[in-house]
């Protein structure tokens, strides 16, 4: 039809379209003719506003839903041949269409992009995670951190390095340091003055420079060279007279070798005797094989300890002579003895009480009397082997006699030799040294008396303790003892002559004791007033008795569940009969095998203390799971006492220590440790547990967003 | 015959000076020195009691305020100064070796809301209630040290402000939370979020991009600075008052809450408290962290500084006197010896870190010896004895009188608990731990974050 239309147009010649024509047109294109001059308007005035709606064309028939169709195009295409392009454009046009979503709104483009910057905010907080989990673990923190050790500046750095302005004077230095030509260089042999000098010089002038210092550098090594063989020489005797040469160069006079070599030769003798020296050495080898020089070295041996022998002052060789009688007379028991009377004062000890009577009455004698004996040694001697011999006859009638008589003869005996101990003692007293003596004393009858109290007083437990026979002659033989051991150690320190007449004394009272030895009854006397002494002091007897009490009250008890009168004849003075006894006792079992059983000075309690148990720890405490590891922990000890210092101060080193007066700034990128862990969402892992895959879920999120447009 | 005889040398045991040391020579054979842990538990059980009878923290009060202290700051160079300001607007530069005031500024009409030092040390700068945010120079003897070196007026009113530690930026908060540059006159950046005002704002020391503000609508925020938006937020049930940074550990950081607790996080996890600090009787106004980064310090309501280890939920220390009323702001020195707190009666008072630790430098021998106690109370550390009278303290009574009731009414509500829970069907009273019970919610959770994945 629009073909048929066309031709008609060009069949009018003149242009003139008939109105059945047209309208038949409009009609087949389906448009209202009124209604397109009333909707299009056309804009002949440009103005500012323009309205939206009065451009755009509106359909041409409401009813047509006012579009024009493909279909409705397709007709103008009739005839023709090229419509490729056509095709192209019309199937760009039917594609389905791409377009834009509306923008998200703000709250929630802000949401994602608040989860995009938050996760980027915790990875680059993680990176900080090996740093922090490493000093969280350290044993011990030296704060501040990444302290640079101290190091001296040289001087050069010193002094050139400087940022700060100098002082003139400093800079008169530099200039003078650093300007100065006549300074070695490290690059270079000489210094630029040296080299200047060498290029000012002519070639001979040079040349005769350079022959001078080559002949002064050989002569230099030919001097080293004849020092190293000199040195390597070993013979003595070329030294010597090398020495003596330098000598005679130095000092010309030939007297003052003579004298030195005498010297020399008088120090060598004195030296001759001297035990392993290289002669003796020598002759050592010989000497098995030639009696003669045997024989020479047992001279020589024998001179030498003659030589050695120290030169002893005079009082002390007597002495020498008596002391190994002394500790016969001291023995186990007898030490002990003597300490505990000495620390009782003579007034308060009862059992001293008669010797006390004695010394009263020795006080008489004055001193002077003993000084007197003290010059002359030879009557003393004379008095002692009197009373020794008395002393002997004495004893042996001992036996035989009566208290009665021993009480009137003891006196008589002993008063002299009683009498010089006595004073001697009280003189050492006086001079000051008996304090510490007693101090000693002390102590060591603290040591001395438990031992003491086991082997004296059991051993003697059975004898009768009414029978003291013999006070008198007890007392009269302490303080003697006394004495002696005061001596023993005065005379050791000191050995001076004022000890004399008491050194002579002790051979009276180790004569004494030598009879003791011999004598029983004696010795039993004595150890009988021992007993006595130290009656209430019976430490190990009361201490198993205790221990018995102990083990008796912790048995377990056999328990009788037998009534008397219980199916039998009542009344009073019922016994229940041996049948029904053996028949409702049951027996305690045997308690467990104490620790102590086979202790006799130890008492080990097994019981829960509530003392103690007010320090114990109850519990395990919250770090540890086993209590072997708790306790390994408190046993291993830290202190100095138990542990070397340098495992005391690795021990003992704090968790946290600062330098005085530092700033401590904070954690430095500087200190930040590579971090070990790949995924930077571990922590997150860590505490979330089973989620998968975080990091693939998390690319998608980013494609998504990017998607949308935020990034 | 040749005789040996052992010999020394009298130089080696012998001294030539009293004050020399011997050289003891010592057999370390194990049966000598019988007893190890009885003598070792005696020694531990002498220090604590020593330790008690030494604590003696109180070391000075710096008084000059005509009103309340209200914060302040550390220089941050300098061991000895510190900067303190009032509610009366006067801020004052204090010498801490003599204990003495080198000037006071009339700086603001109204409180002083807060003070911050530059990382370089030579100015400071502070927020104040007359609108006003004025840069001051730390050096007290220039022309300019009483006048403002620059002031910056602005439209509301700021309650906070925090330095940069290392760039010229400082943050102020309010309305918003505001970064400024040095030498600016208008912020850089603002960052806003919800209506409510923020409290307070602090940099992160070690990332140093990042910062915490805590809000008025209970939350805590966390900014990025090279992001435009705030990147998170956790409410907790209670408000917070403060926060403060771990300066060793970069995601760390503990807020002062109005609950009487503290609470520590970790950036990444922000739904759950890595620690719940629980001891005081009130609400705590202040939180400062130790440099090493192993303890902090609260002050609280309640009248009292307390001392936390960072990963320890019990205070190890409580520090009172008789005249300190509310304690409003906290400091712990640089150099890790010493705390400062700033309270109600208008004093600054001067503390040790630790009480019973002797100042100034110890000798060698003494070092070691208080090495060796320390070690000796650590170890024994379990022992009911030494643990009694190690954790021994007097407080206040009415401290004391709060704290027995606050136990009474948790362990009956703890009761309450366990009893719904065992009346009840398994599983429908579920047990809720501690350290989550305090927190409402976050703004970005990981049951959010895997929900989108599951959509992807």
């Amino acid at each position: 039809m629009l073909s048929k239309l066309l031709a008609s147009d060009d069949t009018d010649s003149e242009g003139e379209v008939s109105d059945f024509a047209h309208e038949t047109l409009l009609k087949s294109l389906g448009v209202d003719k009124d209604k397109k001059e009333e909707t299009s308007k056309q804009r002949t005035e440009s103005v500012q506003e323009v309205s939206v709606f009065s451009l755009g064309q509106k359909s041409y028939d409401d009813t047509h839903a006012g579009k024009v169709h493909l279909h409705q195009l397709i007709n103008s295409l009739e005839g023709k041949s090229n419509i490729n392009i056509l095709k192209k454009q019309i199937n760009r046009v039917k594609r389905p269409t791409q377009h834009l979503n509306a923008p998200l709104s703000k709250p929630v483009a802000e949401r994602l992009q608040r989860k995009v910057e938050y996760e980027k905010a915790s990875t680059t907080v993680s990176h900080w995670d090996g740093t922090v989990q490493k000093n969280r673990k350290a044993d011990h923190l030296s704060f501040p951190l990444n302290q640079k050790p101290l190091q001296i500046k040289t001087v050069d750095e010193f002094l050139f390095h400087k940022s700060k302005k100098l002082t003139p004077l400093e800079e008169e230095i530099q200039a003078l340091m650093n300007g100065n030509k006549c300074l070695e260089r490290k690059d270079h042999d000489l210094s630029v003055l040296e080299e200047e000098a060498l290029t000012t010089l002519s070639l001979e002038e040079a040349r005769a420079r350079r022959a001078e210092l080559q002949k002064h550098r050989a002569l230099l090594s030919y001097h080293e060279a004849k020092n190293r063989r000199q040195n390597k020489i070993k013979s003595k005797k070329y030294h010597r007279m090398m020495r003596k040469r330098k000598m005679k160069e130095d000092s010309p006079k030939a007297l003052d070798i003579k004298l030195a070599d005498q010297q020399r030769a008088e120090e060598r003798a004195s030296l001759r005797h001297r035990a392993g020296s290289k002669w003796e050495k020598g002759r050592k080898l010989i000497a098995k094989h030639d009696e003669k020089t045997k024989f020479e070295l047992d001279a020589q041996k024998q001179k030498h300890e003659e030589l050695m022998v120290r030169p002893e002052p005079m009082g002390s060789v007597d002495l020498s002579a008596e002391t190994p009688t002394i500790p016969a007379t001291f023995g186990n028991d007898g030490d002990a003895f003597d300490h505990a009377v000495l620390k009782l004062p003579v007034e308060n000890n009862p059992w001293l009480s008669c010797t006390s009577e004695t010394t009263k009455n020795d006080s008489k004698l004055d001193n002077t009397s003993v000084t007197a004996k003290c010059d002359s040694g030879d009557e003393l001697l004379c008095d002692n082997a009197a009373k020794s011999s008395s002393l002997m006859t004495w004893l042996s009638q001992e036996e035989n006699n009566s208290v009665e008589s021993m009480k009137t003869v003891v006196p008589a005996i002993d008063s002299e030799a009683v009498k010089k101990f006595k004073e001697a003692f009280s003189k050492i007293k006086s001079s000051g040294d008996g304090e510490d003596g007693s101090y000693d004393f002390i102590q060591e009858r603290a040591e001395n008396s438990e031992h003491e109290a086991n082997s004296e007083s059991l051993k003697f437990k059975t004898l009768d303790k009414g029978d003291h026979k013999f006070p008198n002659l007890n007392t009269g033989d302490s303080p003697e003892e006394i004495s002696c051991t005061n001596l023993k150690t005065k005379s050791n320190s000191t050995g001076s002559t004022l000890f004399k007449p008491e050194i002579e004394n002790i051979s009276t009272s180790s004569d004494l004791k030598f009879v003791h030895d011999d004598n029983n009854s004696l010795g039993d006397e004595q150890r009988m007033t021992i007993e006595q002494a130290f009656a209430d002091d019976d430490v190990l007897a009361e201490f198993s008795f205790e221990k018995n009490e102990l083990i008796e009250g912790s048995k377990p008890k056999d328990i009788d569940l037998s009534l008397p009168g219980w199916g039998e004849w009542g009344g009073t003075g019922v016994v229940p009969s041996k049948r029904k006894k053996r028949k409702f006792l049951t027996k305690a079992k045997p308690p467990p095998p104490r620790k102590d059983v086979n202790l006799d000075h130890v008492i080990i309690t097994e019981d829960r203390d509530i003392q103690i148990a007010k320090h114990q720890v109850h519990d395990i405490p919250f770090p540890f799971v086993n209590s072997d590891h708790f306790e390994k922990t408190i046993v291993r000890p830290v202190g100095s006492t138990w542990n070397t210092p340098s495992a005391v101060k690795s021990l003992t080193n704090p968790e946290v220590s600062t330098l005085l007066g530092a700033i401590i700034s904070p954690m430095d990128s500087e200190s930040k440790e590579p971090n070990k862990t790949k995924n930077k969402n571990n922590f997150k892992k860590q505490k979330v547990g089973a989620h998968t895959s975080r990091s693939s879920r998390k690319q998608n999120r980013l494609q998504k967003l990017k998607i949308l447009g935020i990034d | 015959m040749k005789i040996k005889v052992l010999s020394r040398n009298p130089d080696d045991y012998q001294r030539e000076t009293k004050l020399d040391i011997h050289k003891v020579y010592r057999n370390y054979n194990p049966a000598l020195h019988p007893f190890e842990a009885p003598r070792e538990y005696v020694r531990a059980l002498n220090a604590t009691k020593l330790e008690r009878v030494f604590a003696k923290p109180f070391l000075a009060s710096l008084n000059g305020h005509t009103d309340s202290v209200c914060c302040m700051c550390k220089h941050k160079q300098r061991l000895n100064t510190i900067f303190s300001g009032s509610c009366d607007g006067e801020i004052r530069q204090w010498t801490l070796t003599n204990q003495r005031c080198i000037r006071a500024l009339p700086a603001h009409t109204g409180f002083v809301r807060g003070i911050t030092c530059a990382p370089d040390g030579t100015t400071f700068i502070s927020v104040g209630d007359d609108n006003t945010i004025k840069h001051w120079t730390t050096d007290a003897l220039s022309e300019q040290s009483h006048n403002p070196l620059n002031t910056i007026v602005t439209k509301t009113l700021y309650t906070g402000i925090d330095h940069h530690w290392k760039e010229p930026i400082y943050a102020t908060c309010g309305q918003t939370v505001d970064i400024w540059n040095d030498e600016r006159s208008e912020p850089v950046k603002v960052y806003k979020w919800g209506t409510d005002s923020v409290n307070s704002i602090s940099f992160n020391p070690v990332e140093t991009n990042m910062c915490v503000s805590t809000v008025a609508d209970r939350s805590i925020v966390l900014y990025d600075l090279r992001s435009s938006i705030p990147v998170n937020k956790v409410i907790l049930k209670l408000r917070s008052n403060v926060v403060a940074w771990n300066p060793m550990e970069a995601f760390m950081f503990t807020a002062a809450n109005e609950d009487h607790n503290l609470y520590t996080f970790d950036i990444r996890r922000l739904d759950f408290a890595s620690n719940v600090h629980t001891d005081h009787a009130d609400a705590v106004l202040d939180v400062d962290y130790a440099p090493t980064g192993k303890e902090f310090v609260s002050g609280s309501y309640d009248k009292s500084i307390r001392i936390f280890p960072v990963n320890g939920s019990r205070s190890r220390e409580v520090y009172h006197t008789k005249r300190m009323q509310r304690v409003f702001t906290v400091k712990w020195s640089l150099d890790n010896r010493y705390i400062l707190s700033g309270s109600d009666e208008m004093n600054i008072r001067l503390w040790k870190a630790r009480a019973a630790e002797k100042l100034g430098r110890l000798a060698p021998r003494e070092q070691a010896a208080a090495d060796y106690n320390n070690k000796l109370k650590k170890k024994f550390a379990y022992h009911p004895q030494i643990k009694r009278i190690s954790r021994h303290r007097h407080v206040p009574k009415t401290i004391y009188s709060i704290l027995k009731e606050k136990r009474t009414i948790k362990d009956s509500m703890r009761r309450k608990e366990q009893n719904l829970r065992a009346h009840s069907k398994p599983g429908t009273v579920p047990h809720i731990p501690e350290r989550a019970k305090h927190i409402v919610t976050t703004a970005i959770k990981d049951d959010d974050i895997d929900e989108e994945d599951s959509l992807v």
